[in-house]
C-alpha cells in the first residue's frame, strides 16, 4: 500500500468512514504489534495493541501531521503506562524477566537461537535504548520521526542510537560468555 | 564522541540505502574497528521477524475495536445505522486471521481437526474469518449450508473415535442451515427459492446420515440420534413448504413479513 492510499483512507477514516477505519487497522496492526512485541514483550503485546487502536479509534479527528509517528506516539503511551502499572514495575527491575518476556512465544519453534539471544539483548537495555532500537532497527523509522515520536532533537537520537547499539553488544558479549 | 555517533547514522543509512558493511566502512577505517560490530548488530536486528499474533488475541482485538468503533458512531451520529462500522472492521481483522493462519499453515492442517483437537479453535476461527471476507449474501448463505455439511462431518468423525454422539455439534449443524435459509429469505428473485431447496436437500442428506449411524449404535446413542433425525426431517419439509405456501400469504404482505412469518415456521 503507497502512501497516497493510506492518506486517503485517513482522510475517510477522520470522518468516521468504516472502510478508511479497517484499511489503517489492517496496514498498522501488524507493524504496532511488532513495535509492542520488542518493546514490552510477547505476553502482553497483543493486549496493549488492542489498546493502541481504541485510543487511535477516540482520538483520529483531531490527529495532525505524521499519522505514523502519531500512532507509534500512542504506542509508545500505552508502552508507558504499562511500564507504570505496579506489576510491571515489579518485572522491568528483574531485567532478566523483562528479557524473558521479550522472548516469550507461544510456539517456540518460531526461534531460532540467534533470534533468541537478541531478544534476550534488547529486553536487558534500559527503556529509552529499547525504545530506539524498536523504532529504527525494527520498524525502520528515520531519525526525524523518531525524534518526534520521542521527544528528541535528532542530534539526540544519534547519540541515543550510538549508546543503544554498544549496550546491545556488551549485552550479547555477556550472553555469549554464560 | 559526537564526530563518532554521526559517521555511525551516516553509515547506517547507508547500510539501509543496500550498501555492505564493508562498502560503508571505507571511508571511515580510523573508526572501522569500533563501528564493525555496531553495524552487523544493526543489519541482525532489521532481519528479526515479525511476531505471529494468535487467533485469541487478533479476536480479542477484532472485537473490541468493532465494538467501540460501533459504540463511538452511535454517540457521534445519532441516528446513524451504526452497525454499518462493524462488517468493514471485522473484514479487516478477518484478513489479518486468514494471513496469520496461511503464514503459520495451519488451516489445510486444522481441517481435519474435531473438539477436543488442539487445531480445532483455529478451524472455526479460520471458518469465521472465510464468512466475514465474503460480502455476497447469496455466498455467505453458500458458506453456512458448507459449515453445516463440516458439522455433520465432525459428528461421523467423532463417534467413530469413540467421542461419543456430539449433540451440541448437531445443534450447530442445523443452526448453520436455517441461517443459510434466513439470507435465502432475504434474496430476492429465484436465487433465494434455491438456495431454500438446497438447504432441504442437504437436511434429507444429514437426516440419511443420521439413520444410518443410528442403526449401527447402541440403544441409548441410537436413541439420541433418532430424536436429531427427526428433527432433520421437520426442517426439510419446513423448507420445502417455504418454497410452495406463496398462494397462503395475503396479498398485502411485505418481503419483510414474508420472511419472518416463514422463519417463525422454523421447528424448534
Amino acid at each position: 500500500m503507497d502512501i497516497q492510499e493510506l492518506d486517503i483512507a485517513l482522510k475517510k477514516a477522520r470522518k468516521g468512514d468504516r472502510d478508511g477505519l479497517a484499511i489503517l487497522y489492517e496496514h498498522f496492526y501488524p507493524k504496532i504489534l511488532k513495535y509492542l512485541h520488542y518493546r514490552v514483550g510477547a505476553h502482553v503485546a497483543e493486549d496493549l495493541t488492542a489498546d493502541v487502536f481504541l485510543r487511535m479509534l477516540n482520538a483520529i479527528n483531531s490527529q495532525k501531521g505524521s499519522f505514523t509517528a502519531w500512532l507509534y506516539t500512542i504506542a509508545r503511551n500505552v508502552a508507558t503506562d504499562h511500564f507504570r502499572s505496579a506489576k510491571t514495575r515489579r518485572e522491568t527491575r528483574l531485567n532478566d524477566d523483562t528479557a524473558s518476556n521479550l522472548a516469550a512465544e507461544e510456539e517456540p519453534t518460531d526461534l531460532d537461537d540467534a533470534h533468541h539471544d537478541i531478544e534476550m539483548a534488547i529486553g536487558k537495555l534500559t527503556d529509552d535504548q529499547r525504545e530506539l532500537i524498536t523504532l529504527k532497527f525494527i520498524q525502520g523509522l528515520s531519525n526525524a520521526e523518531i525524534g518526534e515520536i520521542m521527544d528528541r532533537k535528532q542530534e539526540a537520537v544519534r547519540g541515543l542510537q550510538f549508546r543503544a547499539l554498544s549496550a546491545l553488544r556488551s549485552n550479547l558479549m555477556e550472553t555469549a560468555e554464560v | 564522541m559526537t564526530e563518532l555517533e554521526n559517521i555511525l547514522d551516516e553509515c547506517v543509512e547507508e547500510m539501509r540505502a543496500g550498501q555492505n558493511i564493508e562498502d560503508v566502512l571505507e571511508k571511515h577505517t580510523q573508526f572501522a574497528e569500533e563501528l564493525r560490530p555496531l553495524l552487523a548488530i544493526a543489519s541482525r536486528l532489521e532481519s528479526l521477524p515479525a511476531p505471529s499474533p494468535s487467533m485469541a488475541g487478533m479476536t480479542r482485538s477484532m472485537t473490541r475495536f468493532s465494538s467501540d468503533a460501533v459504540a463511538r458512531s452511535r454517540r457521534k451520529h445519532r441516528g446513524w445505522p451504526a452497525l454499518l462500522y462493524q462488517p468493514a472492521l471485522a473484514r479487516a481483522a478477518a484478513i489479518l486471521v486468514v494471513a496469520a493462519a496461511l503464514l503459520w499453515g495451519t488451516t489445510t492442517v486444522s481441517a481435519g481437526a474435531l473438539p477436543g483437537d488442539l487445531l480445532y479453535p483455529i478451524k472455526l476461527a479460520t471458518e469465521r474469518a472465510k464468512f466475514y471476507l465474503t460480502i455476497n449474501p447469496e455466498e455467505k448463505a453458500e458458506l453456512r449450508i458448507v459449515f453445516s455439511e463440516e458439522r455433520l462431518k465432525e459428528v461421523v468423525k467423532a463417534y467413530n473415535r469413540g467421542d461419543g454422539v456430539k449433540e451440541e455439534l448437531l445443534e450447530t449443524m442445523l443452526e448453520e442451515a436455517r441461517k443459510a435459509v434466513e439470507i435465502g429469505a432475504g434474496l430476492t428473485g429465484e436465487s433465494g427459492d434455491l438456495l431454500v431447496v438446497r438447504a432441504a436437500n442437504l437436511s434429507d442428506y444429514q437426516r440419511e446420515v443420521l439413520k444410518r449411524l443410528g442403526d449401527n449404535a447402541p440403544p441409548p446413542d441410537r436413541e439420541v440420534f433418532t430424536s436429531w433425525m427427526d428433527m432433520c426431517g421437520q426442517r426439510g419439509g419446513w423448507m420445502r413448504g417455504w418454497v410452495d405456501d406463496a398462494q397462503d400469504a395475503p396479498r398485502d404482505e411485505t418481503p419483510t413479513e414474508r420472511r419472518n412469518r416463514r422463519m417463525m415456521r422454523c421447528p424448534m
